[in-house]
C-alpha cells in the first residue's frame, strides 16, 4: 500500500512536469522575440487584411491593430511580412540579434510601392512586369534598394538573361538576403556554363555559401520551394559536372542519408541522374 | 434516279477526298513525325540547274529563309524554314516555285546498330520485343547478377562462358560443384538472356553483358525438381547477390516453403520471373485456381506466356493474368545449346552449339533479360517500379479492352517492348553516349541534358534534340565542359508535356548510335 502511494505521487509529479518541459521549446540556440507594428506609407497601422508572417524559424502572429510578435529560434534571418488585401504589400526585414532577447523593429512600413509590386509580379510569374518594377524602384532610389536588386537579379536569371543578372545580385550581397542571392548566383554561374567552362567551381562555391549561411531560408511565397537539401542535391550535380565524383557522392549520400530529406521534384530527378553517372 | 446521280457522285468524290488531298505526304501535327525524325524547322530546296547557285548562297537567305547549309554539286539548300509551312501555299512556296525550286522535308537518318554475331539473323523473336532498338539505348554493363534456376549451363560454351560467374548444383546426391548442363534446357535459357554479344560468335544475348549465376536443380528424364530444392535455390540466389531470378519451370499447388523463399526474395528486392507453363489452360485465382501454375502465379513473381512468331498466342501457353502478365515469342526461339550431347526428345532440338527451343520456358528469359537491363540502367528502381515500367510499356496485342483495366486474358499486359521500357527514363547509356536529363531546381521550365561520350569529340558533332509530344522539335544549346563532357539546355514549359530527348553524336567519321531519354515534367 505504501509503495502504491509513492507510485501515485510519482505519477502525479510526472503529469505536472511533462507539459512544462514539452512546452519549453527548442532549447539549444537562443530564442528571440521580434515585435513591431505594420503601417502603410502614411504611418497608419494596417489593421485589417490578409497578413502573413514568415521567416527563418519564425512562428508569430499579427494582431488586429497591426502589431506583430514573432518568435524565432534562429539568431539571424529574415522576417517576411505580407498583406494582400488591397494590392500586394510586402516587406522583408533581415534581423540579426546576436543572441537571445527581444528585437523591436518599431514601425515597419508596407508601402504599395514598386518594390512590393515587383515581388508581387515575380510571385505571379509575370517576370517582364517584375523587371520593370524592380528597375523603377532602383532608379527612384527608394527604400530597400538591395532587395530590389536581389529581385531584379532573380528575375533576370529566370528570364534566362543570367549575364545581366550577375551585377544586381552581386550588388545585393550584404543585405541580409545573402543565402538566396548566393542561390541565384549559383544558378547564374551554372547557366553560364553554356559559355564559360570555368563557371562550375564558382557555382559550387556559391552553393557552399548559401548552404553554410546561418539560417538558410528562401522566402517561400516568392521563390520555388527550395530547401537546404535541394541545394545540396544541386551541388552534387555540380560536383559531378566538375568531375569531382567523390564530392558528388558525398553530397548525394548526405541528402539521401537524412531521415526525411526535403526534396522538391526537380531535386529527386537530379539525384537520379547523379546516381546514374556515379554508378556507371 | 437522275436527280440522285449528282449526289452520289459528290458523295463518292468526298469519300475519295481525304486520301487524295488530306492524306498526302504532309506530316501530321501529332508527335509521330517528330519521333520519326522530321526536322520540323527545316526545308530542303533543290534549285534548278539554270539558277545561279553561287549567287543564291551568297545572299545568305533564299525566299526569305536563312540558308543553314548548301551543297553546290546538287544545287541543294538547307533552309531554316518549317516544312509544315513550306508544304502549304505560302509566299515562301510561291517564291521557291518561281525559281524552279523543288521543295522537300529534311529527315533524320540513324545508324542501324546490328551486332556482328553471325547467327543473330536467326533470332527473329528479338524483333517483336524491340531488342535491337533497345540496344541503341543500353546494352547492359554486367552490374547485375541474374540467377538461372534450371538444368545448369554448358560452362565451356564459347558464347556463354564469359558471362558465367559461378554456380552450384542443389540436386540431391550430386556433386554441388557440377552445374554443367547435361540436358540443354538451362543452356538455352542462358543464351537468350546473356549470350556474349558482338563477339563475332554465335548469337546475341538480350543483355550484352550480364553476370549469370547458375543453380542446377532440374534434372532427370522429365527435367523435374521439387519445392524443397526450388526453395533452397531461391535462397542461394539471394545469398549470392542475384537481383533477378529466372524460373523456367512450374507446376500446380502452392507450399509454405516456396512462399517463404519467395517472400524472402521479395524482401531482398529480388525480381522473380517464371514461365506460365505449357498446358494451354486458363488459370485465375478466384474462378479457375485449378489452372494455375506456380511459381508464375504467385503475386510477387512475374509470369510470362508464349506467342507464336505471328504474335498469336501459342496453343500450349497457359493464360490468365494471374500467371501470364506478359508475353513474348516462345516458339522456335534460336539460342545456345550444349555441345556434343546428341539429340534429346522433347521441345528442344539439339543442334551442336545453337538451335531452336519452344515453350514458355524460353519466353520468360526475355522478360528476365529486360528486367536485368532495366536494373543495370536504373539501379535505384524498386521491384514495384520495375513492374510498373514493364506494364506501362508493354501492349499491342489482344482485342478491345472491354473492362478497361488494360489487361487481356490471353496476353496479360501484352508484349514487352525493350526500347520503350528502357527509354522511359531520364537517363541512358548505349556504350558510346551516356546522358541524363534533369530540370533546374530553381527555374522550373529549364531542362538540362548532361552528356558523356566515349571520347571527346574532336572531329564531329553532338546534337541534343527535344521532341515534344506534339509540335516542332527543339534543339538544345550545347557546350563543352572543361572535363570533356557536354551540357545542353532547353526551355521546356510543362505545357509541352513529356519530353523525349534524342542525342546524336559522331566522332572521327564514326556515327554513334543515337541515345533516347525521356523526361516527364
Amino acid at each position: 500500500m505504501k509503495y502504491l502511494k509513492i507510485l501515485l505521487l510519482l505519477s502525479l509529479l510526472i503529469l505536472i512536469i511533462a507539459p512544462i518541459s514539452s512546452c519549453g521549446g527548442g532549447g539549444g540556440g537562443g530564442q528571440i522575440t521580434i515585435h513591431g507594428r505594420i503601417v502603410n506609407e502614411s504611418s497608419t497601422p494596417l489593421a485589417k487584411g490578409n497578413y502573413s508572417i514568415q521567416g527563418s524559424g519564425v512562428i508569430g502572429d499579427i494582431t488586429a491593430d497591426g502589431r506583430f510578435a514573432a518568435a524565432s529560434g534562429e539568431p539571424a534571418g529574415r522576417l517576411i511580412l505580407t498583406n494582400s488585401t488591397s494590392g500586394f504589400r510586402f516587406r522583408r526585414v533581415p534581423f540579426d540579434t546576436a543572441g537571445e532577447g527581444t528585437l523591436d523593429l518599431g514601425d515597419v512600413t508596407l508601402p504599395n510601392d514598386s518594390l512590393s509590386k515587383g515581388w508581387g509580379a515575380y510571385r505571379d510569374g509575370n517576370l517582364t512586369a517584375a523587371e520593370s518594377y524592380f528597375a523603377a524602384h532602383i532608379s527612384a532610389s527608394g527604400r530597400d534598394i538591395k532587395d530590389a536588386k536581389n529581385g531584379l537579379g532573380w528575375t533576370l536569371a529566370k528570364l534566362g538573361r543570367q549575364e545581366e543578372a550577375f551585377q544586381p545580385l552581386l550588388d545585393a550581397l550584404g543585405s541580409g538576403f545573402d543565402p538566396e542571392i548566393r542561390t541565384a548566383l549559383a544558378m547564374a554561374y551554372f547557366q553560364r556554363t553554356a559559355k564559360d567552362v570555368y563557371s562550375i567551381p564558382q557555382a559550387i562555391s556559391n552553393v557552399d555559401l548559401a548552404v553554410n549561411a546561418d539560417g538558410f531560408y528562401l522566402s517561400k511565397p516568392l521563390h520555388d520551394d527550395i530547401s537546404e537539401d535541394d541545394l545540396i542535391a544541386f551541388r552534387a550535380m555540380l560536383n559531378l559536372l566538375d568531375n569531382r565524383t567523390a564530392a558528388a557522392a558525398a553530397d548525394r549520400n548526405t541528402v539521401l542519408g537524412r531521415t526525411n530529406p526535403r526534396l522538391n521534384r526537380a531535386s529527386e530527378d537530379l539525384l537520379q541522374v547523379v546516381d546514374f553517372f556515379l554508378s556507371h | 434516279m437522275k436527280k440522285l446521280l449528282p449526289l452520289i457522285l459528290t458523295f463518292l468524290f468526298l469519300l475519295l477526298l481525304p486520301s487524295s488531298i488530306f492524306g498526302g505526304n504532309i506530316p501530321s501535327s501529332n508527335g509521330y513525325f517528330a519521333g520519326a525524325g522530321l526536322i520540323q524547322n527545316e526545308t530542303i530546296v533543290a534549285l534548278a540547274d539554270d539558277i545561279s547557285f553561287g549567287k543564291a548562297v551568297g545572299q545568305g537567305s533564299f525566299a526569305g529563309a536563312k540558308i543553314i547549309n548548301s551543297y553546290a554539286p546538287m544545287h541543294l539548300l538547307r533552309l531554316d524554314y518549317p516544312y509544315r509551312s513550306a508544304a502549304s501555299d505560302t509566299p515562301f512556296r510561291r517564291a521557291c516555285l518561281q525559281s524552279s525550286g523543288q521543295i522537300s522535308p529534311n529527315f533524320m537518318r540513324y545508324a542501324h546498330l546490328t551486332p556482328d554475331d553471325p547467327r543473330f539473323g536467326s533470332q527473329t523473336y528479338l524483333k517483336p520485343i524491340k531488342a535491337p532498338e533497345a540496344w541503341d539505348l543500353f546494352r547492359g554493363d554486367a552490374s547485375v547478377t541474374v540467377a538461372l534456376i534450371d538444368t545448369g549451363i554448358d560452362i565451356d560454351h564459347p558464347d556463354l562462358q564469359a558471362n558465367i560467374i559461378g554456380g552450384t548444383n542443389l540436386r540431391p546426391g550430386e556433386d554441388s560443384n557440377d552445374y554443367n548442363d547435361p540436358h540443354g534446357h538451362g543452356t538455352a535459357v542462358a543464351g537468350i538472356i546473356g549470350a556474349t554479344t558482338n563477339n563475332s560468335e554465335g548469337i546475341a544475348g538480350i543483355c550484352w553483358n550480364v553476370r549469370l549465376l547458375i543453380i542446377r536443380v532440374l534434372g532427370g528424364e522429365d527435367l523435374t525438381t521439387t519445392l524443397f530444392e526450388e526453395a533452397a535455390a531461391i535462397d542461394y540466389a539471394i545469398a549470392h547477390g542475384a537481383r533477378v531470378i529466372n524460373m523456367s519451370f512450374g507446376g500446380p499447388g502452392t507450399s509454405s516453403a516456396e512462399q517463404k523463399a519467395i517472400e524472402k526474395a521479395k524482401q531482398a528486392g529480388v525480381i522473380m520471373v517464371a514461365s506460365a507453363g505449357n498446358n494451354g489452360v486458363y488459370g485465375d485465382l478466384q474462378t479457375a485456381p485449378e489452372g494455375l501454375n506456380y511459381p508464375a502465379a504467385y503475386p510477387d513473381v512475374i509470369g510470362v506466356g508464349a506467342l507464336k512468331s505471328d504474335l498469336y498466342k501459342a496453343d500450349f501457353s497457359n493464360y490468365g493474368v494471374d500467371q501470364c502478365e506478359f508475353v513474348t515469342v516462345g516458339v522456335s526461339v534460336y539460342t545456345t545449346l550444349p555441345r556434343g550431347i546428341g539429340d534429346i526428345s522433347g521441345p528442344i532440338l539439339i543442334g551442336r552449339e545453337y538451335g531452336w527451343a519452344t515453350g514458355t520456358s524460353f519466353a520468360a528469359p526475355q522478360v528476365t533479360a529486360l528486367t536485368a537491363l532495366l536494373i543495370m540502367k536504373e539501379p535505384w528502381l524498386t521491384a514495384g517500379q520495375i513492374k510498373d515500367r514493364l506494364k506501362a510499356n508493354a501492349g499491342g496485342l489482344g482485342g478491345p479492352d472491354a473492362d478497361g483495366d488494360g489487361v487481356d486474358d490471353y496476353f496479360g499486359y501484352g508484349l514487352i517492348k525493350c526500347d520503350y521500357t528502357l527509354a522511359d527514363s531520364p537517363v541512358g547509356n548505349n556504350g558510346a553516349i551516356k546522358a541524363g536529363v534533369f530540370p533546374s531546381p530553381v527555374f522550373p521550365e529549364r531542362v538540362y541534358v548532361y552528356v558523356q561520350t566515349l571520347k571527346k569529340i574532336d572531329s564531329g558533332s553532338l546534337a541534343i534534340i527535344g521532341l515534344p509530344e506534339s509540335g516542332p522539335a527543339l534543339t538544345a544549346e550545347v557546350r563543352s565542359l572543361e572535363t570533356g563532357d557536354y551540357i545542353g539546355s532547353l526551355i521546356w514549359p510543362a505545357t509541352l508535356g513529356q519530353l523525349r530527348i534524342e542525342i546524336k553524336a559522331s566522332n572521327g567519321g564514326v556515327e554513334y548510335p543515337r541515345l533516347l531519354a525521356t523526361y516527364k515534367p
